[in-house]
């Protein structure tokens, strides 16, 4: 049996290469990172995730907790997530180049349908997040869209109404280009687009007007995975932040929005993107990473795995703000926020 | 029969704490909660307020003017409700606390029956650890024993030799035990914190086996078969109080020598940097509560000046001012199955005199 190879290229800043091994689950939704998709790459991929069965290596290992096995610069364990179990081995845990070996199983329905999507999504975003902090890059945990090469970037956890807000900020006028509504790239005073799942993006914005996808819904993107060419959207490349702006949910009996600090700003993005490493509502096995790097770091307590503040990259932000809205938000609400943002990004 | 019962607890006179269990009877039956803790139980006095009450059985949060997470937290000014936790086989539960910006800390839990068992570790323990946190002492995942007023404490993860050489040190060579999970560190000063043993397979020493009853007996040899027909999925360890037969257990003695262990290959002993072992102990306390990692980062989205969201950079800090640099620091390194030679070559390093 051959293996298919696929390249990924993350805006020149990171690269990143999966070699499958066995299975092929329904093209597009598939792959949460079609969009990065490339024929080849030019440089040795700083990850590679490698899927499929594998005989793992781990010889002079310490073991903490029965079931991870470290030594410097490598981890190996069995592990299981709800229904999902696999074996992954990660060298190059620490630096240097990141080769990921991971056979996973069960996870019913889901795990049959989907198997490539599942083990794209196990570890792949947390490593790339690494990656690119490296570089001096945030991947922000949030919803971004740019116009005229300005953007606006809106951070807050899951339910805020992310999504919903750029739905109706990109409705408002065909300049709006998106970002991503999971992930932004941030570096400096730029934003750079980073999105994931764009076949199902896509089918949101041309037929939902909430986030809930029905089983009818599902079943209709894996009908037509390139999506309704008619409301193709299109990704900004690079921009300038305007303006970066935290989400909330509750707390508030109508819509509010104040002026907070850039720098407090910055500061409660990353305090949610530190949250976002151990619950992801996207992208799901909560608490995994974060406890292989725990593990790692109670044999290695000295690695370059920069875990606190000291990893997060300085940012520049032209404006920046806090929208609170109720719990159940009306459509009105939604537009009001997106007129606002539009108003914002004019300035 | 009262359908509920208020116990109070104290921990030193460092804190305290009532629990009150408004489970059913059954429940109550299959798990009791109260037990694990019975070892600090003290004689109720409703005049005095504890530290912090912990509530048993459904509750009604309070959700009004709160900020939703990721559609499982609910947060306000001292206030965190998760709003439900899955663990294996469909084990749920779910709490809220209140009172996080001061005054008394109220927990309220809610279990399904299989979700009971697993309350204690994942909920009660890691507010206990917050409230010692909060009182400026260290808890500390790791067992103890004393001799001549000096404690030696032995620190790891799961399945990495604490309880085995605990009941090693107390049984063979006649030192007092201090607790087989959790010790206290204050100023220098190692507290013990004797909750009931917890057993399984490899770490069952003869002496227990002895003064087990003929049903616990088999209820141990019930869940081990469990835990093979499962091929490990299902891990019930046996909880047995070490009172029973460890009579010589010891309040609290100065602190002589930590040792950090470790997993491996074969034995070996180094010393240890301060910092090291610091962060080493800091990791091992995520680790053993990470969902408490969790509930702090999430109450951090909101409030990320107090003191739980702070939780995690406060414990190295103050890990480092109640060790004190008089201590040995060493790292302990043993094969996964100890063996009796390993038992007497980490003990004699570990309790010895030469560093």
């Amino acid at each position: 049996m051959s293996a298919s190879y696929s390249f990924y290229d993350f805006h020149g800043l990171v690269g990143m290469q999966v070699i499958d091994h066995e299975r092929s689950g329904l093209p597009g939704l598939d792959d949460p990172f079609s969009y990065f998709h490339v024929g080849s790459l030019p440089d040795i991929p700083d990850v590679t995730l490698e899927l499929g069965s594998f005989e793992p290596q781990f010889a002079d290992c310490y073991l903490v907790d029965h079931k991870y096995h470290v030594r410097h610069n490598y981890l190996y364990c069995e592990d299981t997530w709800r229904r999902f179990r696999w074996r992954v081995e990660i060298e190059g845990f620490e630096s240097g180049p990141t080769h990921i070996r991971l056979d996973l199983r069960g996870g019913g329905l889901r795990g049959v349908i989907l198997p490539g999507m599942y083990s794209k999504m196990l570890l792949t975003r947390q490593l790339l997040a690494h990656k690119l902090s490296e570089k001096g890059c945030a991947l922000a945990h949030a919803a971004g869209a740019a116009r005229n090469r300005r953007a606006v970037v809106l951070f807050g956890r899951g339910g805020s109404y992310k999504t919903s807000v750029l739905m109706s900020l990109l409705r408002s006028s065909p300049e709006w280009r998106a970002l991503g509504d999971d992930g932004v790239i941030l570096k400096g005073g730029q934003a750079w687009s980073f999105p994931t799942f764009p076949a199902i993006f896509r089918y949101r914005l041309s037929h939902k007007d909430n986030e809930a996808l029905t089983v009818l819904d599902r079943l209709k993107m894996a009908m037509n995975p390139a999506g309704d060419d008619a409301a193709r959207v299109c990704y900004a490349s690079g921009a300038e932040i305007a303006a970066l702006v935290e989400m909330r949910a509750g707390g508030v009996d109508k819509l509010t929005i104040e002026e907070v600090s850039a720098a407090q700003n910055v500061a409660a993005m990353y305090t949610g993107m530190r949250l976002e490493q151990h619950n992801s509502v996207n992208m799901g096995f909560n608490d995994v990473y974060p406890q292989y790097l725990e593990a790692y770091a109670y044999i290695f307590p000295q690695n370059e795995l920069k875990t606190g503040e000291e990893g997060n990259p300085v940012l520049s932000v032209a404006a920046s703000c806090r929208v609170s809205l109720p719990l159940s938000p009306g459509r009105d609400d939604l537009q009001s926020v997106s007129d606002f943002l539009n108003e914002i990004n004019d300035l | 029969m009262t359908s509920s019962t208020m116990s109070r607890y104290d921990i030193h006179c460092f804190c305290t704490f009532d629990i009150l269990d408004r489970s059913g009877g059954l429940s109550k039956a299959l798990v009791d909660v109260q037990r694990r803790y019975h070892c600090f139980r003290v004689e109720h006095d409703p005049a005095m307020l504890p530290d912090m009450r912990v509530i048993i059985g459904g509750f009604e949060p309070d959700l009004t003017g709160c900020t939703r997470l990721d559609d499982v937290w609910w947060v306000k000014q001292g206030y965190l409700c998760h709003s439900g936790e899955q663990y294996k086989l469909g084990a749920r539960w779910a709490f809220d606390v209140s009172g996080l910006d001061g005054g008394m800390i109220e927990v309220r839990i809610a279990a399904n029956w299989l979700g009971r068992p697993f309350i204690t570790g994942k909920i009660m323990d890691a507010f206990i650890f917050y409230l010692l946190q909060q009182r400026g002492c260290s808890l500390l995942h790791a067992s103890a024993v004393a001799g001549d007023g000096e404690a030696f404490v032995f620190a790891a993860r799961g399945g990495g030799g604490k309880t085995t050489l605990a009941l090693a040190a107390a049984f063979q060579n006649g030192m007092a035990f201090m607790g087989d999970n959790f010790v206290i560190l204050k100023d220098g000063i190692v507290y013990s914190y004797l909750s009931d043993l917890n057993m399984f397979g490899y770490n069952l020493h003869p002496r227990v086996w002895e003064n087990l009853t003929a049903f616990e007996r088999t209820r141990f040899r019930l869940w081990a078969l469990v835990h093979r027909l499962t091929l490990g999925y299902i891990k019930v360890f046996s909880a047995v109080s070490p009172l029973r037969f460890l009579p010589w257990a010891c309040d609290s003695a100065q602190l002589k020598k930590l040792n950090l262990m470790r997993t491996s290959d074969g034995y070996s002993c180094a010393p240890l940097l301060r910092e090291d072992l610091i962060s080493c102990m800091t990791s091992n306390m995520k680790l053993e509560f990470f969902s408490f990692v969790r509930h702090a980062a999430a109450y951090a989205c909101r409030f990320p000046e107090s003191a739980l969201a702070t939780l995690w950079e406060t414990y190295p800090q103050t890990l480092a001012a109640n060790l004190p640099e008089e201590a040995a620091l060493q790292a302990i390194t043993v094969p996964e199955r100890i063996t009796d030679e390993v038992k007497v070559q980490a003990l004699a390093a570990g309790t010895g005199e030469a560093a």
